[in-house]
């Protein structure tokens, strides 16, 4: 009898189960690969959203559609109406923030739902669209493969050549929150393909300050001790003599082996002090001039010149607007606690008084393969 | 002596009160240490730690008077059959409220992070499944669990190492940043964290080695510490010290941005075998509240309590829609009863015990 | 699983059934030959292979009768060692006939019941008129197959000699392997018309005297009519009969159960039946093939590995395919989303159906190649391929990837080295899948937790099944995953728990003594 009971007991326990937790799947997803926010020219939020479509009757491997909403929440239900299956955020790739948003300076709570909803992605790529949204998305050539893997692909690949950052929305968070820095996201803009065109920096509340462009973008990383596996720079050691110089033969490349950046942070008549040493170990790879122009001293030190040079530029201009990509303020607060603490709410500030001074110290490596005359 | 019956070993001693220290409470472990303490919230960690160790030590001093029994059975010897009874209610009570509150816990961060569709309570049903078939079993099979699911647990907490590649040790400096104040007030919040090993005053009779408890439950304390303390400055270099406040579970959080080439979005997976770590917290403490009962009533059979209080369990959370506000209530509310049990109890009676033998040895004189 | 106890108890109570309906127990033979042969016609009615044959012994000249079965006796033995020098030699110094008989051995009876038993176990019975007792001849020989290659668990580098039917060739097998006098036997039968005999075979000194005790008792306790073969016995004695894993080792190699013996444990002979029943099994020996001790350890160890992994695989990839699909797709990287996507795009079900019917499917092909003859059996692989293969993901039943999710099964399940341990693997998949469904990885886990708290509770004959994962034991683990070299495994596992724990000595050279 009791054997009967357990029985029953069982049988309706499984039909208990069987009845909970329908979701959707995979095949009657659709899965949101970008997500695009943009501002109309009436200031109206506008969504895109670029999503796989895996049947093969259809064309184009991919479908994009833009909807007017007052949210990114709201959008899905936009979206809802407009695509076949149910619109899933798990997989968003890239997050395309248009220049029209960044300049605004509350924008970073619309991305409230994303930090919030378990089910999106800490990994999605934020980056900045120099110009429309819409050009971007629309974008679809036949000879790439589809946007989202080719946008991610491109901001990866020149994360790992150390011109570009990743600027996951995890990333981004952190560097919003954190006083003693501030954010800064990959930048693309659409000319005749989609391309890389620098790192934007943004304030501290997340407004749009600065552009800088790809090789001043390396620098910056450079100071972050982010360097990845490749730095190539290309810069010019001697002064431009020839009028016409059409073949550049006054430019020099070396890769970068090693970089190694301290940042001693010191405090000194109210002000922040900034020391920052750069030593890099470089091997040359290519050299448009002969080698008796310039012996392996003067180079070095030609090289450590324009550097120092171009850096101290990079600084200058991030101390004029006040924000600080670098996260000198992280060090700032690691060694000079009270200080910092007193200006932590106005760190752009201080670090705008402050001083920073860089040194730069090259170590030559190896000349290449061939010798020159 | 029914104790002896069903052994446990050395290891299994200290893998069952390392399982029981470590569950839920991990998840959040990082924020609330963050929000006292800011980033010298691993410090507080250290002196929890030392706290705990004393405490356990002193459990182990205390049952060493009365060796082939539980808490219950030394309380009956020393103070008689009613105090007898009074704490074996008094446990039953608190390790079925505990237990009940991290299993409904446990419950609530499945469902909120991985199964959002899912109801409260068939999911509770679902984990009951395998509870049961542990908790019915003697103290050895559950012993064995614990050991088994610690060497099977034991790499998740090796993902941790992903994320440090983009830590910030910068984020842990100046040490002791704002004075002792803050941290001390941290050391509240640890305390608790470390909170389990008083599972000792059930398990102590059944261990065969009695002479190593000692150092046991110290080696239960320190992997937890290390345990600890890895998961908290992973946070706490990986997040800024502004934002990982905002974080509700940073211990998962974390593992969102690890990704390997075959596998992104580790925290669903982590999660779902999280629940295994969680299950050496909640069943070791349902089988000490079923084997406490069947103690009271003087039944040698624990298992068919076990099916009564799941049941109990299920149709409290039925009748009572959980959320995690009104879980975290009743986990503060549990504090202090823990405070007293886990720390002030074991001193007091360490104390009588040592006069209480003091006098009787003077009295024999 | 807990509610058929009770049942088990009510079925011992039952009192014990008749087997024959005049009983012989007390029954002793009459001095009077034709009354034996009374006694025998009456006995052996209606039993037309029973052979008596009367004659005068030459050598006292009293009339006697052989009685025995014809097809259970060796018709050469009775002939040339029985009846020849009864019939035709007389030697003159001697005044019985014994020497004449030339055989090894010779038993003398009186009661009808020991009779009738050798009888019918293929012997011949010897009545002589005014004699008290009967003489038992061990003139035993029935059809029988020769000694072949092992089938289910062939190796490359193990013994080619498999065990056959008769219990006492595959003990002369076993102890081919250990010619040691502590190899000691416990003779037993069971089957109150079967009439099997068990042979308990261990090492007196090294198995746990309290685990052989146990099979002894659990032998002593069945009343049956008859048990077939070993597996069938191993449903009788084993301790959780709703287990879906074995809790005896069946194999039908001599060195892994001479090897097992040495390990400490109990291996039972079952007459009439090609395999031997080795207990206490743990969990990690059905992981166990002799070529792991063929193959050089590294090599082994590799293959071991994969085994657990193939465990694993077996149980969790079809479950993990319907979870990731269903629930998570989101820990997917995008590149294989999308060609997953892309593959299921046409698939009309859920991926639990999908599932289901592939793995169906499989079992069915899997099923229907053993049990048919090997000509049409690889038209079955062939037709199976094409199906599983080609058809149904060209039709849009299936998606590509699930293809491969039932092959790999398929591949993984059929890596266990032991038949019942791989039969058990392929059923648990299935509610694997169920929880996998319903919960995602969620069900997963509680699947894989309910799996550990049914192993580590499990027990065979009274030790722990789940050993050495749990309880722990690492000493054990140096025969686990990976198999350490021989020469370095000096102790006995403790999962055996064998009283004698050494089993070698070290003599590897150490630090400077080469």
């Amino acid at each position: 009898m009791k054997r009967w009971l357990y029985a029953t007991l069982f049988i309706f326990l499984i039909v208990i189960l069987s009845s909970c937790g329908k979701k959707a799947p995979l095949e009657d997803l659709t899965l949101a690969l970008i997500l695009g926010i943009d501002l109309d020219d009436k200031n109206n939020l506008v969504f895109y959203e670029i999503n796989p479509v895996f049947s093969k009757e259809a064309k184009k491997g991919t479908e994009s559609y833009e909807v007017k909403a007052k949210t990114i929440r709201d959008s899905r239900r936009l979206f809802d109406a407009l695509t076949t299956g149910e619109v899933t955020a798990g997989k968003i790739q890239v997050l395309l923030v248009g220049k029209r948003v960044l300049q605004h300076e509350d924008w970073f709570p619309i991305l409230d739902t994303v930090y919030r909803n378990p089910t999106f992605s800490m990994s999605t790529r934020v980056v900045t669209v120099d110009g429309p949204v819409s050009k971007v998305v629309v974008h679809n050539p036949e000879e790439k493969p589809q946007l989202s893997l080719h946008l991610k692909a491109l901001i990866d690949k020149n994360y790992d050549r150390t011109r570009a950052v990743k600027g996951t929305l995890q990333e981004l968070h952190r560097e919003i929150y954190e006083k003693g820095m501030t954010p800064f996201i990959s930048e693309v803009k659409k000319e005749k393909n989609i391309e890389l065109a620098g790192i934007s920096l943004l304030d501290n509340k997340g407004k749009y300050a600065q552009f800088l462009n790809v090789p001043e973008s390396t620098l910056l990383l450079m100071l972050q001790n982010k360097k990845r596996h490749e730095i190539t720079l290309t810069i010019p050691v001697l002064p431009n003599k020839d009028e016409k110089n059409i073949f550049h033969k006054n430019v020099i490349s070396f890769a970068v082996n090693k970089v190694k950046t301290r940042i001693k942070p010191g405090y000194k008549q109210n002000k922040f002090q900034f020391n920052i040493s750069i030593t890099l170990t470089i091997n040359i790879v290519e050299r448009l001039f002969p080698e008796e122009k310039l012996n392996n001293d003067q180079l070095t030190a030609a090289i450590e010149k324009v550097l120092k040079k171009q850096i101290e530029d990079l600084i200058k201009k991030i101390q004029k607007k006040k924000i600080d990509p670098i996260g000198l303020g992280l060090y700032a607060r690691a060694y000079q606690y009270t200080h910092y603490k007193k200006v932590e709410n106005k760190w752009g500030e201080a670090l705008a008084e402050s001083d920073v001074n860089v040194s730069v110290k090259i170590d030559i490596n190896s000349n290449g393969a061939v010798i020159q005359k | 002596m029914k104790y002896t019956q069903n052994p446990i070993t050395f290891m299994q001693y200290i893998f069952l009160i390392h399982g029981v220290q470590v569950g839920v409470g991990l998840l959040t472990l990082p924020r609330e240490l963050a929000e006292k303490a800011g980033t010298d919230g691993w410090i507080a960690l250290i002196i929890g730690w030392l706290f705990s160790t004393l405490a356990s030590l002193i459990i182990i001093q205390v049952m060493k008077n009365y060796p082939n029994g539980t808490i219950i059975d030394l309380i009956t010897h020393y103070f008689g059959k009613w105090c007898g009874k009074i704490a074996a209610v008094i446990f039953i009570l608190y390790y079925a409220f505990i237990g009940s509150t991290i299993f409904v816990r446990e419950g609530l961060f499945i469902q909120f992070w991985i199964l959002p569709q899912t109801n409260m309570v068939i999911l509770l049903l679902l984990l009951s499944i395998p509870s049961y078939l542990i908790v019915r079993n003697n103290i050895t099979i559950v012993g064995r669990y614990a050991e088994l699911v610690f060497f099977m647990t034991i790499w998740m907490f090796f993902f941790y190492f992903n994320p440090l590649k983009e830590a910030h040790w910068l984020h842990l400096l100046p040490i002791i940043k704002e004075g002792w104040f803050p941290i001390l007030k941290a050391v509240k919040t640890t305390i608790f964290s470390f909170l389990g090993f008083e599972i000792a005053f059930f398990l102590y009779p059944f261990l065969q080695q009695k002479h190593k408890a000692s150092i046991g439950i110290v080696i239960a304390n320190t992997l937890t510490l290390i345990v600890f303390l890895i998961v908290t400055i992973v946070a706490f270099t990986f997040y800024s010290p502004d934002e990982i406040t905002q974080y509700k579970e940073p211990t998962i959080n974390l593992l969102k941005i690890v990704e390997f080439k075959f596998l992104e979005r580790l925290e669903i997976v982590y999660l779902s075998f999280y629940i295994f770590v969680i299950s050496t917290t909640v069943l070791p403490i349902f089988f000490v509240t079923v084997f406490s009962v069947s103690q009271l009533f003087g039944k040698q059979d624990h298992s068919k309590y076990v099916g009564w209080l799941l049941l109990l369990n299920l149709v409290y959370v039925f009748f009572l829609p959980q959320s995690f506000d009104r879980n975290t209530h009743f986990q503060k509310m549990g504090e202090p009863i823990s405070f007293l049990l886990g720390y002030a109890f074991p001193l007091c009676l360490w104390v009588y015990l040592l006069l209480y033998s003091h006098l009787k040895r003077r009295a024999i004189k | 699983m807990l509610f058929f106890r009770n049942y088990r108890n009510k079925q011992r109570q039952q009192s014990s059934f008749k087997m024959q309906n005049n009983d012989l127990t007390e029954k002793v033979i009459s001095p009077l030959l034709l009354e034996n042969l009374a006694e025998i016609q009456k006995i052996f009615s209606e039993t037309t292979d029973l052979i008596v044959k009367n004659f005068v012994i030459k050598q006292t000249k009293c009339p006697a009768a052989l009685v025995y079965l014809s097809g259970l006796t060796d018709t050469k033995t009775v002939n040339n060692h029985v009846l020849r020098p009864l019939l035709f030699e007389a030697n003159k110094e001697e005044q019985d006939f014994e020497v004449q008989v030339s055989l090894g051995l010779v038993k003398e009876n009186s009661t009808w019941q020991e009779i009738e038993n050798a009888i019918l176990q293929g012997n011949s019975v010897l009545f002589i008129d005014q004699r008290h007792i009967a003489f038992i001849f061990d003139t035993q020989g029935w059809p029988q197959r020769g000694i072949e290659d092992t089938n289910i668990e062939s190796s490359l580098r193990g013994e080619h000699l498999g065990f056959t039917e008769t219990g006492s060739n595959n003990i002369a097998m076993i102890r081919r392997h250990i010619p040691n006098r502590e190899l000691k036997m416990k003779e037993m039968t069971v089957g109150a018309r079967g009439n099997l005999k068990l042979t308990i075979l261990y090492l007196a000194d090294v198995a746990n005297p309290d685990v052989l005790k146990e099979l002894v008792d659990r032998i002593n306790k069945l009343e049956v009519d008859g048990i077939l073969n070993a597996a069938s016995l191993t449903e009788y004695i084993e301790d959780n009969p709703y287990s879906p894993f074995p809790q005896l080792f069946l194999t039908e190699r001599p060195d892994f159960a001479a090897g097992e013996i040495l390990q400490g444990r109990i291996v039972t002979v079952v007459d009439r039946s090609p395999n031997v029943l080795i207990g206490p099994a743990t969990f990690e020996i059905f992981f166990k093939s002799m070529d792991d001790y063929g193959a050089r350890w590294i090599v082994a160890s590799f293959i071991r590995l994969m085994r657990y992994f193939g465990f694993f695989i077996a149980i969790f990839l079809p479950a993990t395919y319907i979870a990731v699909i269903a629930f998570h797709f989101e820990i997917v990287p995008l590149k294989l989303l999308l060609s997953i996507g892309a593959s299921r795009e046409r698939v009309p079900f859920p991926p639990f159906i999908e599932a289901i019917i592939m793995e169906i499917t499989l079992e069915m092909l899997r099923e229907a190649g053993i049990r048919l003859p090997a000509k049409i059996g690889q038209t079955v692989g062939i037709v199976g391929g094409i199906v599983i293969g080609q058809a149904a993901v060209q039709a849009g039943i299936v998606s590509n990837i699930m293809v491969i999710v039932v092959a790999l099964t398929a591949i993984a399940s059929f890596i266990i080295p032991n038949y019942d341990m791989g039969a058990a693997i392929r059923l648990l998949r299935f509610p694997m899948m169920i929880a996998a469904a319903i919960f995602g990885f969620v069900g997963l886990a509680v699947g894989l937790m309910t799996l550990i708290a049914h192993v580590i509770a499990l027990e065979s004959l009274g030790t722990p099944y789940g050993s050495p994962f749990a309880p722990l034991r690492f000493p054990d683990w140096k025969d686990l995953f990976i198999r350490f070299p021989e020469w370095s495994i000096v102790k006995r596992p403790e999962s055996t728990r064998a009283i004698q724990r050494k089993r070698a000595n070290s003599n590897r050279p150490k630090g400077d003594e080469h």
